[in-house]
């Protein structure tokens, strides 16, 4: 088998360097090339941005995700949230369903108002047991937003205590729930603030992007929506 | 997988002969190819993205020993493993020895080129364990028995009815009709696989070698639950599929999502940085990289075909190449079709057996303008038709025995008038039975591969040169009359 050392050295040979491995200048073109300082001002930039141009954002978010296949709600205040999940849940018959725990959704009460009108409410906790079963099982996983992007009308979440993985794909519904000052106006900021994280040692282990219902064209070039992840993704903005 | 480029030809010819295949290869023009088209005229910025694009995959090629160090040394830090595979073998016994270790019974495969390459399905149900491709298209090729047709669309040939068959056959005779219906009964099918899956396997679309993680990007989600499900996460990737940066993601999913389907964004974009991490709610334990050689680093050496390195697979050379879209997929004989298939193959393979493909080209261009990192495919098809035919390494020339004879002649002739003269009118007398109203259109032995495809118009009865010399004679009685 070969080994590291003998693989990179073979690499190094071919590309006519000889002696010890020394740093390599990145191109101007590579993120690389911006320094950690530079980078972390970058993503404070964009998040000053967020904050700024919320409104404006918000809006431009809402015909982006409209456009990626999301089904957008626009309400006016969050007390009206629980009520549009509830009228999501009851006209497709769902009867259970899997929340995260950010902070958005506990603030609206959904957990609670769903479990009052008989439609069951899991709320995710690491108890060492995985979440997979019910993540399969369930009618709708709902989420909040870690960020979304108005370019692409993309969704960004991080996995981690209290935000599984499943809960965004296994589910046929995914329902979100965003206030404003969490859109990002492009990839660019997107990725400045991951790389930025990456510098302080907490990017995490997943950065998950989704922009609409899971779709297929794999046969005879036909778009077909819900291959296997969620069928329909419901889209809550308020504000 | 076994290479059989040699049988290009016999593969394109019943290709073209094929109706419903003819058919089929229209929607890669009528999707893909204007889509691609539509999405780079709707990106104010689409130049500045492809130049950008092709000088980050240049910058990592000509540096890839240190950003594959950086690479693998970020993902063990972030607690995954990295194996170096100097070929499939190694590449296979690796993940079979993984799989045969942690009591592996079922493994879900996302989409991977790579692993094709490896022919790693073969060598894991081989062993015993069950491996499914979970890609709509994978799936479906997978139960027909067949390889790829295309880099993003691995069914793009197969028929609806053909769908309905195989997925009927699979789940018991139920046959269902549309799209959609046929689209669930498959995610049904996959849902129960997903389940009780404990090892993944997908690919790699960008290495991100700062960060020690993998980006990758599926529109089904199967990338998704191939990442969420099972326990163990193995990701095998070509060592040139690397980026050095996090931000270099904005550039390269901009430039690969568009030139592939037209998107600006596909459904899912998922970047893993390693196994789960203390208190996370569920992902794989277990993170594994693996990254192969197998051939590459002959193209490393080989600085005329270095470019070919920086291909993301986006498939937009294909739906651009008249040839690809007629000869299809299949044709090419290995892993890696259409124009870059054409480069990387004989490579990889060897160029002997693969001779037919850098001459399955108009050389149009068409491949150069769409490829989103701006690689010159079509100079480097020129430059190995030139080894087949003058190469001194005995496993690239593939030139006929009679080739150099007949070329000889030719210049023999071209170079005296009478000779020239002479050889025309015996062209003429000599092919003047066989053609049609002028027309030499029948194959003509000995010469018939090269008579086959092309129509020639017999020699004119009186040559350019007599015509020409008789006007000017009659020309100069005309002025000596003035």
């Amino acid at each position: 088998m070969s080994s590291k050392e003998d693989f990179l050295a073979n690499v190094r040979k071919i590309l006519g360097r000889s002696g010890a491995p020394a740093p390599v200048e990145p191109v101007a073109a590579t993120g690389l090339a911006t320094s950690h300082g530079d980078a972390r001002s970058e993503a404070e930039q964009a998040r000053t941005v967020a904050a700024e141009r919320a409104g404006e954002l918000f809006g431009v978010a809402a015909q982006a995700a409209k456009t990626a296949g999301w089904t957008v709600h626009r309400l006016e205040n969050i007390d009206q949230v629980s009520k549009r999940v509830i009228r999501i849940c009851r006209e497709r018959n769902i009867t259970s369903t899997l929340s995260s725990t950010h902070d958005v959704l506990e603030r609206a009460g959904v957990s609670g108002a769903l479990n009052n009108t008989g439609i069951r409410c899991e709320t995710l906790r690491n108890d060492g047991n995985g979440t997979k079963d019910a993540a399969f099982a369930t009618g709708a996983g709902i989420t909040g937003a870690d960020w979304f992007i108005a370019e692409t009308g993309t969704l960004v979440l991080h996995p981690r205590q209290g935000t599984s993985r499943l809960v965004s794909i296994a589910p046929p519904v995914h329902i979100v729930v965003m206030e404003q000052g969490s859109v990002l106006p492009s990839l660019d900021e997107l990725w400045a603030i991951e790389r930025a994280s990456h510098i302080g040692g907490e990017l995490g282990s997943m950065v998950n992007l989704i922009s609409g219902p899971s779709r297929t064209g794999d046969i005879e070039a036909t778009i077909v929506r819900g291959i296997h992840g969620p069928i329909e993704t419901h889209l809550i903005m308020v504000g | 997988m076994k290479p059989v480029t040699k049988n290009f030809r016999d593969t394109a010819a019943s290709t073209m002969s094929d109706p419903n295949i003819q058919a089929a290869l229209e929607n890669v023009y009528n999707n893909f190819f204007k889509a691609r088209i539509a999405a780079g005229a709707a990106t104010d910025n689409w130049e500045e993205l492809r130049t950008r694009g092709k000088a980050i995959k240049d910058h990592s090629i000509a540096n890839l020993d240190f950003y594959l160090d950086m690479l693998a040394t970020n993902v063990e830090r972030n607690g995954g493993r990295v194996f170096f595979a100097k070929d499939a073998d190694e590449a296979n016994r690796y993940v079979l020895d993984l799989a045969r270790e942690s009591n592996v019974r079922t493994v879900i495969k996302s989409k991977s080129m790579v692993s094709e390459e490896m022919g790693l399905n073969h060598v894991l149900t081989g062993a015993g364990i069950e491996t499914v491709e979970t890609d709509l298209g994978e799936y479906i090729i997978q139960l027909a028995g067949e390889t790829p047709y295309h880099l993003i669309a691995p069914a793009i040939h197969k028929q609806k009815s053909d769908v309905s068959d195989l997925l009927a056959a699979k789940s018991g005779g139920d046959r269902k009709e549309d799209a959609e219906a046929l689209t669930m009964q498959a995610r049904e099918q996959l849902r129960a696989v997903f389940q009780r899956a404990d090892m993944s396997i997908t690919g790699v679309n960008f290495g991100v070698a700062e960060a020690g993680g993998i980006a990758l990007v599926t529109n089904e989600g199967n990338g998704r639950m191939a990442t969420s499900v099972p326990r163990i996460h193995v990701a095998v990737m070509g060592m040139e599929k690397i980026v050095p940066s996090i931000r270099d993601l904005s550039t390269m999913l901009r430039i690969l999502i568009r030139s592939a389907t037209g998107q600006r964004i596909s459904t899912y974009v998922t970047m893993v940085n390693g196994p789960r991490r203390a208190g996370e709610e569920d992902g794989p334990e277990e993170f594994h990289l693996v990254i192969m050689d197998n051939g590459r680093s002959k193209l490393l050496a080989d600085t005329t075909l270095r470019e070919s390195l920086n291909c993301i697979r986006c498939g937009a050379c294909l739906n651009a190449c008249p040839v690809y879209r007629k000869v299809g997929g299949h044709s090419y004989g290995w892993v890696y079709p259409g124009p870059i298939g054409a480069i990387v193959s004989p490579v990889l393979t060897g160029l002997k057996d693969a001779k037919d493909l850098p001459f399955a080209s108009s050389l149009c261009g068409a491949c150069h303008d769409a490829c989103p990192v701006k690689i010159n495919i079509p100079r480097m098809l020129l430059e190995l038709r030139g080894r087949v035919v003058e190469s001194d390494d005995p496993t690239e020339n593939a030139r006929g025995r009679w080739e150099p004879l007949i070329w000889k002649g030719w210049k023999w002739g071209m170079m005296d008038r009478k000779r020239f003269d002479r050889g025309a009118r015996l062209g003429r007398a000599a092919g003047g039975p066989l053609a049609n109203e002028g027309w030499l259109n029948r194959s003509v032995p000995p010469i018939t591969g090269w008579t086959s495809s092309r129509d020639f118009p017999l020699p004119a009865k009186k040559s350019f040169v007599n015509r020409f010399a008789k006007r000017s004679e009659e020309t100069s009685e005309r002025s000596t009359d003035e």
